[in-house]
This record gives C-alpha cells, structure tokens and sequence, in this order.
C-alpha cells in the first residue's frame, strides 16, 4: 500500500515550503475514509481537519489525494466544500513574529509539480498580514510565497503597510483647510 | 498485486474444520501468490466457521509485506469478519480497526471497516484518524 510513505511525500513537500521545519506528525481527522489503493486514490470524508501546530491547518468536507496514473507519488490534493487553510510563514526578517496567511474556497486544489493552491467557489480569498485578495480564481503559490488573483478581482492592502511609507503624507496644492503642517 | 490466484496457505487445523464447529483457537493463515512472496500473514485469538471460507474472528492481526518481501502494514482489529475468496480476502466489521505501518510513517485507526484485498479497496466509515510522519529536510547549518 504504501500509503504513509505517499501521503508523507507530499505533505513533506508542502510543510518544506511553508516552512524549514523538522519531523512532524500530521494528523488527519474525519468521519469516513476510503482507500482504493489499487489507483492511487484516498479519499477522507465528512468533516476533515489537518493539523500541524504552528504550521498548517486544514479544514473542509472532502479531501482527496491521488496520484498520477502511473506514478509513484501523491501528487494532487482536493479540498472541497467550506475549505479553509491557514498556513504560518517566518516573518520576513529575522526576530519578526510569524506571519499568518488564510485561504478560502469552496475548492482547493494542491499541485504538488508547481506547488500552488488554486482556489475557486464559495468567494475565494487569500487573507494576509499585507491585505486580502479575491478573484474568480485565486491562486496561491506557496513555494514563492506569492497570491494571484483571476476574473473579478480586487485587493484590499493594510493601511498599516503604508505608516512609514509617507506615500499618503505628501503635500497636495489643494488648499490648506487646517493648520496642521504636513512635513 | 491483482492477477493470478493467490494460495491461501492455512493453517492445518483451520483448513480441517468445516463450518458450524467450535472456534478454533490461534487460527492463522498466509496469503500468498504459488510461487510468490508471501502477501500477508493473518493471526486470529479465536475463529468461528461460519460458512464455507468464512469465520468469524476475535483479536486478529494482520501483517502484510511489500513485493520485496519487506513488511508493509500491521493492522489489528477486535473482531471482524474475514471471508475468503480464490484470489484475496474480504474483512468486514462494525468495530475498530487500527493499521500502522512498520517504519512507522503512517497511523491509521477508525470503527466500522470494510477491507476487500482483492479489490485493493479499503473503506472506514467512522472517527477516523489518520497520522502522517513527515520527515522534512534539516535547515542549513543543522546536523
């Protein structure tokens, strides 16, 4: 069967970009669970959750790994119905506290080839520290750490990115309407 | 794994019964291709013929090996039904099932099963938990 030594290939490739971590137990928790090992499929049903502390998380009703037809490895992933994946990345320099980023779909499919979630369904969103973003499509690449949005799509950036930016804080040739100077 | 008959290699005492009669105590039997490597070994506490090739099982576990030879899966189970098929095997049972894999990788437990070897199909139906050992590669500069 196999199955561990598969399942644990491909979530190692995506715990290995989230994050450098070391060994970890990941526990999957449903209601029902099916393997047809003769094609490669494992199928969890009702009320599937992934857990790595401080890593990943997982939610959603229906998860189903399988593996490409005459392959070795588990290569895809599909989450679907109320998905939702929070993900915890390093800060970006050292001593800054982790970064929390959630994803949001009705359907959530990991291609572990180009390690990307692409999300669709339900408004699929990407919420992170820097902002939101949703789309038709969204695609999140977890290897480059980067979100992409297809059809409809609209972004929200934290105002907080900008407090040290001064960006908004350049003097206009609007009148004056108080007597606050901007330096 | 599918093709070709598989010898259901059984114990003596087992292969004597006929069904109806008493549990067998320590009933085992091995799965195996004519020819082959062994598939899996079974071990049951006690076994109940209950119909041609059918018994029911008390504390069974079963121990299947790659096509290496090596040992693949460990599973056991409280109870279950196992029937015997020309090719394979079909477990069924309302109860738990635990499997784990022997180089520890993997960790699988839930109630309620169905585990028809021949069709390489597998099916919890409930609680079930799974637990995957990833081993990821150490940072730079660790040993």
């Amino acid at each position: 069967m196999k199955y561990g030594t598969k399942m644990a290939g491909l979530l190692g490739g995506i715990l290995a970009t989230v994050m450098m971590a070391q060994d970890a137990r990941v526990p999957i928790e449903s209601k029902s669970f099916e393997i047809d090992y003769g094609v490669g499929a494992y199928h969890y049903m009702g009320d599937v959750r992934l857990d790595v502390p401080g890593l990943l998380k997982l939610s959603c009703e229906d998860l189903l790994a399988t593996q490409a037809a005459g392959g070795e490895r588990i290569d895809t992933l599909v989450a679907t119905t109320n998905v939702v994946i929070e993900v915890v990345r390093p800060g970006r320099k050292p001593g800054d506290a982790p970064m929390v980023i959630r994803a949001f779909g009705d359907r959530a499919v990991y291609t572990a080839t180009n390690e990307t979630v692409t999300l669709t369904g339900g408004s699929p969103r990407v919420e992170a520290p820097q902002g939101i973003t949703w789309g038709d499509t969204v695609i999140y690449e977890l290897g480059r750490d980067r979100v992409r949005a297809l059809g409809n799509h609209r972004t929200e950036l934290n105002p907080d990115l900008f407090k040290s930016s001064g960006l908004f804080r350049r003097g206009t040739n609007a009148p004056s309407t108080n007597a606050v100077p901007v330096k | 794994m599918t093709g070709g008959l598989i010898g259901l290699c059984l114990g003596a005492v087992v292969w004597a019964q006929a069904p109806g009669l008493k549990p067998i105590r320590d009933w085992t039997f091995t799965l195996r291709k004519p020819g082959g490597p062994t598939q899996g070994t079974f071990r049951g506490e006690t076994a109940l013929p209950v119909a041609d090739r059918v018994f029911e099982v008390q504390g069974i576990e079963v121990n299947t090996f790659r096509k290496d030879g090596e040992p693949d899966l460990r599973a056991k189970a409280p109870e279950c039904r196992v029937q015997l098929t020309n090719d394979a095997f079909l477990a069924t049972s309302a109860g738990r099932l635990q499997v784990e894999q022997v180089d520890g990788r993997f960790e699988l437990s839930g109630e309620g099963f169905r585990w028809d070897h021949g069709a390489q199909h597998l099916v919890i139906s409930n609680r079930v938990r799974t637990t995957v050992l990833v081993r990821l590669p150490r940072p730079r500069g660790e040993k």
